[in-house]
């Protein structure tokens, strides 16, 4: 109904388990967000205006997977919690 | 003497350089190859796709300042974070209504960044209201918009029971991570750079609303994604003519709602 939650997002989740969504894309997220927080604090070890630029560009990347990464680690301990 | 406001000229095309338009169609090509993988190897592959192309694309942005239309990369960006996003991000045994908050959260705060990464003045994303009746006219046309969207797509209902409190907190969600959200990352963000990429305002406004129709690819109708096109040329012109982005995003919130809410209930 909206770009973000298509039919095809809706069929990946109601017929994939959460385990198994979490080893790929959640996984991948998790990766991609460890590269840029590494390419961040080198980016800090060289100040310079291209260190500035790196930073912010990768904000854009990093806010979001780092609001996902706390959603996947929230439902992953509720579900422990759970069994 | 009072000065008067004058409404700004949105999308002017100062400074258009065609050179480097491939890397853009390059880069808005691979986004599409991620959508169309849904069809063939799964949305996984897809998603994966995206999660590879966006610090790509971000470090394209960094490493060459001098590149023609770089402002086109985070905006590229964020749509290719949305797929990823509408995966890894969602809860699946959480209401349905919920899965879009969950997404919606994160490419908000990406989609606030990369405007600030765009350096866009806010008025030219449609910030301020100008045309109020405009707006409100715009916001009407939602209904019979959603009656259409229903009768192509045939949504299932968002919820199944009538609770007033479920349907407030569906309405709400839809509202800010449906309507707004959309509105913000494609007439606010990208279409605003795409009209200074293309160099005039028509190839903008075209650019912007098919790499939109495009996301709905995983919709799995055609004639919904047309739909979606035409809506999205409709919202850029509106845009263009002096419609605030808060009208264009209350006629989608109000679309969404019928899409969602309201006709599946009537007409189940």
């Amino acid at each position: 109904m909206t770009s973000t939650v298509t039919h095809a997002t809706i069929l990946v989740l109601t017929s994939t388990s959460y385990d198994a969504i979490t080893k790929t894309v959640g996984l991948a997220s998790v990766v991609v967000l460890l590269v840029l927080l590494l390419q961040k604090e080198f980016a800090r070890i060289h100040p310079g205006p291209r260190a500035t630029a790196w930073i912010h560009a990768f904000d854009l990347a990093l806010v979001p997977l780092l609001i996902t990464f706390l959603i996947i680690v929230t439902a992953r301990l509720a579900e422990l919690l759970q069994a | 003497m009072p000065s008067r406001r004058r409404r700004p000229v949105r999308g002017r095309s100062d400074g258009h350089e065609p050179r480097g338009l491939w890397v853009v169609i390059g880069y808005s090509s691979i986004i599409v190859l991620a959508e169309l993988s849904s069809s063939f190897v799964g949305a996984v592959p897809g998603a994966l796709l995206d999660a590879a192309f966006v610090p790509l694309i971000l470090a394209h942005f960094v490493l060459r300042p001098d590149a023609p239309h770089r402002r086109m990369f985070p905006a590229l960006a964020l749509v290719a974070l949305l797929r990823t996003l509408s995966i890894a991000a969602v809860v699946p045994r959480l209401p349905e209504y919920t899965w879009y908050a969950a997404v919606g959260l994160p490419v908000l705060a990406g989609a606030f960044l990369a405007s600030r990464l765009t350096d866009e003045p806010a008025e030219r994303m449609g910030v301020s209201v100008w045309r109020l009746k405009f707006d409100v006219v715009l916001t009407i046309l939602g209904f019979p918009a959603g009656f259409l969207g229903y009768l192509l797509l045939r949504p299932a209902a968002l919820l199944t029971d009538a609770d007033p409190a479920s349907v407030l907190a569906a309405m709400i969600v839809l509202a800010i991570f449906g309507g707004f959200l959309e509105e913000v990352v494609y007439r606010g963000v990208l279409q605003a750079v795409a009209v200074d990429a293309f160099g005039s305002r028509r190839a903008g406004i075209l650019f912007t609303a098919t790499l939109g129709a495009w996301m709905y690819w995983g919709s799995g109708s055609l004639p919904f994604m047309i739909a979606i096109w035409l809506l999205g040329l409709g919202y850029g012109v509106a845009l263009m003519r002096g419609a605030s982005l808060w009208g264009i995003a209350a006629s989608h919130t109000v679309l969404l709602w019928g899409m969602g809410l309201l006709w599946p209930l009537l007409l189940r």
